[in-house]
């Protein structure tokens, strides 16, 4: 059993490097596909080195997706928000330095879980339902700060709520497979992109140094830990959401900003599970085909899936730092600018291919929500307002 | 480009687009399909089918229904909301859903339901019958 485990847990490491760097290929894709063909799988393998080779990949993906959203400008729901200081640390050299603060946080992550978890077993119970009543208000007031704590007020509150439509509107298309990739690729990606070509920006040389201590990162740790538990067991919330709710808690500097976002995104996915144990309600994709394979989800579930996380974490944070040397030393030879339109094909190409024709549409409007914030100067933060409103609104009807 | 010609552009863009995505979700919705035509090759996308409850459970998340046509029949999935709803056998309904699968099985997640004889348990509180079930 310890060996089939271990080479599922090794499977998910490939799979989730994979699906992380990759734009366009999300985990919740390959989980669905491992629960259609589980019912042959599983007369050769164990239910939970299913789990396992799940739980390896969602981890291994959340520390290797921030490498396209830096160095590429393409994101995945969990890293959208890291595109813009990601990509000012890229223009100055220091892509590197910001894949690895991302790393820090995800790595940092694994232990909040650890810890936290037998917290959130104890009180989870008691206050779900509140949480649950008054997650509208929560989110309202954290979106609320956000813009009021912007020096352009009306400007943020615009950009906001154009976001917002963008999302009510293309949430609720049903002729569109995946809505989130032309939606979040046209706010925060392409959009990048083409001021990318039209500005005709070059990458410089980039350098492998870092800063030993960063500023913020308590801040940003303890921010993560407070919104990742609640987003974590909500429905319809996300990493994305955690991000911004954990901004609001603290003024964050970027590069502590970058360290939030990978915490966030390990802490969202790692306690999806404890979720998943506590209130037998999954609360993402990998949680849903976990309930689906296992029959029941056990205690010592929980505990060998916990290790599964250290483990595979920990190969997957070293080979982030690996991977992210090497498309640091490919970045500066290439000519961005050239590089940028080719990605714009590519990612009209996969929204046409995976989301459909329509999805064009949604890609545009979005790039012209996104250019419109960046040419005016505010924060794309406020462009989660494309995730935020139709949460908030589905807590209130 | 200066930047003030780049943010008119751009906010006429941004405004066009929402304008034609309205239009778009307010005016396309799936053909009916018959239920025996619903395939895994479906999945993700979003059909429309129309029949007769067979038979309706409740769980402690979900309604679930069995939906019957000429051609064959379909598990309904119903995602619980605040609003409590309630189904009887025989009754006709429209579905519109994303087509999943659970262990081995074709669904249809529900997007928005019609009770095509009456408006049963608050469903068809909105416009003409349609339900909204689900946020996205």
């Amino acid at each position: 059993m310890f060996l089939e485990i271990l080479l599922a847990v090794l499977a998910g490491l490939i799979i989730g490097i994979f699906t992380g760097l990759f734009p366009g290929v999300h985990i919740n894709l390959v989980a669905i596909m491992l629960v259609s063909i589980s019912p042959a799988l599983l007369k050769f393998v164990a239910p939970i080195a299913l789990v396992s080779f799940l739980v390896s990949m969602a981890i291994t993906h959340t520390f290797l997706d921030i490498l396209p959203s830096i160095f590429l400008g393409v994101p995945k729901e969990e890293t959208a928000l890291s595109i813009l200081p990601g990509h000012e640390l890229l223009l100055q050299g220091r892509g590197y330095e910001a894949v690895r603060l991302s790393s820090i946080g995800s790595l940092a992550a694994l232990f909040v879980i650890l810890i936290i978890s037998p917290l959130y077993i104890w009180l989870l119970p008691k206050y779900y339902p509140l949480f649950q009543e008054y997650m509208a208000f929560i989110l309202i007031g954290a979106a609320g700060f956000l813009i009021l704590r912007d020096e352009k007020k009306f400007l943020a509150l615009l950009l906001f709520s154009l976001s917002g439509i963008l999302g009510i509107f293309t949430l609720s298309l049903t002729l569109i497979k995946q809505p989130l990739l032309p939606l979040l690729s046209g706010l925060f990606g392409s959009s990048l992109l083409m001021m990318s070509f039209i500005k005709k920006s070059r990458i410089p040389r980039q350098n492998f140094e870092y800063e030993e201590k960063v500023q913020g990162t308590r801040g940003a740790l303890t921010s993560s830990i407070l919104s990742g538990s609640i987003v974590s067991f909500l429905p319809g919330l996300g990493a994305a959401q955690g991000a911004v709710l954990g901004s609001s808690f603290t003024k964050l500097n970027k590069k502590a900003f970058l360290i939030l976002l990978g915490a966030v995104s390990t802490i969202t996915m790692g306690l999806g599970f404890t979720a998943l144990y506590v209130l037998s309600k999954p609360r993402h994709g990998v949680a849903v085909a976990t309930g689906k394979i296992l029959d029941y989800f056990s205690l010592n579930h929980l505990l060998l899936l916990f290790a599964v996380m250290l483990f595979a974490g920990g190969i997957a944070f070293l080979l982030t730092l690996k991977t992210a040397k090497i498309f640091a030393r490919q970045m500066s030879k290439v000519n961005y600018s050239k590089l940028s339109f080719w990605i714009l094909g590519l990612i009209v190409l996969l929204c046409i291919l995976v989301s459909g024709p329509v999805s064009l549409l949604v890609l545009a409007t979005g790039t012209a929500i996104g250019i419109l914030c960046s040419a005016l100067g505010i924060r794309k933060m406020h462009l989660m307002g494309c995730l935020i409103l139709p949460v908030i609104l589905y807590f209130l009807i | 480009m200066k930047t003030q010609a780049l943010v008119k552009i751009a906010l006429a863009t941004s405004l066009l687009g929402l304008f034609s995505l309205y239009i778009i979700s307010e005016t396309f919705e799936p053909k009916i399909i018959l239920i025996s035509e619903v395939n895994e090759k479906m999945f993700d996308s979003y059909v429309r089918i129309s029949g007769q409850i067979s038979s309706a459970r409740e769980t402690e998340g979900l309604y679930i229904l069995q939906v019957n046509d000429s051609s064959g029949k379909i598990e309904v999935i119903i995602y619980k909301e605040k609003e409590k709803l309630s189904f009887s056998r025989g009754q006709e309904v429209e579905v519109i859903g994303k087509v999943s699968e659970f262990r081995g099985k074709i669904q249809l997640e529900a997007a928005d339901i019609r009770m095509m004889e009456s408006e049963i348990g608050g469903v068809g509180e909105t416009g003409e019958g349609w339900g909204e079930l689900e946020g996205g």
